[in-house]
């Protein structure tokens, strides 16, 4: 088994060892190994045979061996083939590897996406999810706190780092931030047993934003926290937008931080918006960031409208910003509404 | 993005950013202090005045650049959180990890800095020669 074996089967390798040996009036040529087992092409046996080593980072591959009469160059030239043959080759199955490791962690986050948004009475639920070409590990989740009738979790976390390790990752801390609001029901212990967890249990090098508000849907009340991460704005339907700004660093950097807990109320017709910095961090071909200053007026125009209208507005300006500009990062939104009257 | 080094003397450097620390480049900048401190620079001043942004791959390279000058592998997929406590456990009692030193963020890099709490493990300077000082 040599590095060379992948090529043997590429039928341009028969063509181009014919090729070099008629212009070389039919002498013959051929490929082996190091050792100088025939892997394609003619043998030659005579002792004066013309070598000329295929390397791959430094090390002999294989071997170019002509008959004594073949121009010393010719061999060269074939071994050039090769090594550029082995070298495109390498550039491919890792392109192919990095192309798949993206695929599997976007399926893993799209598995984990809310297949449904919680039935709450009073309550409108709106999100989404615009995965980019690179895999950037957003994740949000909404639910029933313990599975009960009086409090909706809202969940918006961000995840450094891209490809199958973010998304693992993603999955993981999901998991975690469920269970942690589960049993605490406070969002500021929640982050701090979660941060825990990470500080304590995992081997990881990448980074946790997160985003947390628990919803009493009877009275509108959130308490919230957040760890490195955006504010949530609310849109008050009097026409007012407030970021529900709260101190407390990323997560499962810090040994023993400290997470402060906040608490505002939503009054019928209030919406609030997390996000993750995919939306603010947008840019357009001008490289412009879209920017917080023009997320807070869009919010703020679509003050007492439905938590879909908001979600779809959002995206659409996003969208209409950024033109034609690759989008960089996933884009994740989660809206919750308390209906009018 | 471009990088300038100025190296003031055997163990001091100033690194001054002019552009945008993303995905596509933090990993040269820690290869970048990875050099220096290979060669005997002990004390890394980062210059942010023209470092317009800064994305959470650049937290990941200030906080490998705060290890690498403690002498401590930066995060790798093997070494995992451990390095990363030991900067934050210095910073809980209260010795900071000074080797490596901000000077003068823009604004967004200072919001990132801190929102996320690396503000806290990595002290910032008002110039230059404040920072290389103290």
């Amino acid at each position: 088994m040599t590095q060379l074996d992948d090529l043997l089967a590429d039928a341009s390798l028969a063509s181009l060892l014919a090729l070099a040996s008629a212009a070389a009036d039919g002498a013959d040529i051929g490929i082996t190994d190091p050792d100088g087992r025939l892997l394609a092409g003619r043998s030659v046996r005579s002792v004066a045979a013309r070598r000329s080593p295929v390397t791959m980072d430094g090390e002999v591959v294989g071997l170019v061996v002509g008959e004594e009469r073949v121009a010393a160059e010719l061999t060269v030239l074939v071994g050039c083939a090769l090594e550029m043959a082995l070298a495109g080759a390498r550039v491919q199955a890792d392109r192919a590897r990095v192309a798949q490791e993206l695929s599997i962690g976007k399926r893993i986050q799209q598995a984990l996406l809310p297949r449904r948004y919680p039935d709450v009475p009073g309550w409108t639920f709106a999100a989404r999810y615009e995965p980019a070409r690179e895999v950037g590990g957003d994740l949000f989740d909404l639910f029933p706190v313990r599975g009960g009738t009086d409090r909706i979790a809202l969940v918006i976390a961000d995840v450094t780092g891209k490809g199958i390790p973010a998304a693992v990752l993603m999955a993981d801390v999901k998991g975690l931030l469920h269970s942690a609001i589960d049993n605490t029901d406070a969002p500021a212990e929640a982050l701090r047993r979660v941060n825990s967890v990470l500080v304590i249990e995992r081997q990881t090098p990448l980074f946790v934003t997160a985003a947390l508000l628990v919803i009493d849907v009877a009275t509108g009340a959130i308490r919230y926290a957040l760890a490195g991460h955006e504010p949530p704005l609310v849109a008050r339907r009097v026409g007012r937008v407030e970021a529900l700004a709260s101190e407390g660093p990323i997560l499962g950097a810090f040994a023993d931080p400290s997470f402060e807990e906040h608490e505002t109320a939503l009054e019928p017709g209030d919406a609030v918006t997390l996000y993750t910095d995919g939306i603010t961090d947008a840019r357009d071909m001008a490289r412009r960031f879209y920017g917080e200053d023009r997320l807070l007026a869009l919010v703020g125009g679509a003050c007492g409208r439905p938590a879909e209208t908001i979600a779809e507005a959002i995206v659409a300006d996003v969208t209409a910003f950024r033109g034609d500009a690759e989008p960089f990062d996933d884009l994740t939104l989660l809206v919750a509404e308390r209906r009018p009257g | 993005m471009n990088t300038t080094i100025d190296r003031v003397s055997p163990e001091a450097a100033v690194l001054a950013l002019d552009g945008e620390l993303d995905a596509s480049n933090f990993r040269e900048l820690i290869a970048t202090g990875t050099g220096l401190y290979a060669d005997g620079v002990r004390r890394l001043v980062l210059e942010l005045s023209d470092l317009a942004y800064m994305s959470s791959s650049g937290i990941v390279a200030l906080h490998s650049l705060a290890l690498i000058f403690r002498g401590q592998q930066p995060p790798d997929p093997e070494a995992g959180w451990a390095a990363i406590h030991a900067v934050s456990a210095d910073t809980a009692e209260g010795t900071r990890a000074d080797q490596v030193r901000l000077v003068a963020p823009t604004a967004a890099v200072e919001s990132v800095l801190e929102r996320t709490g690396l503000g806290r493990i990595l002290p910032v300077f008002g110039d230059r020669d404040a920072a290389l000082a103290g």
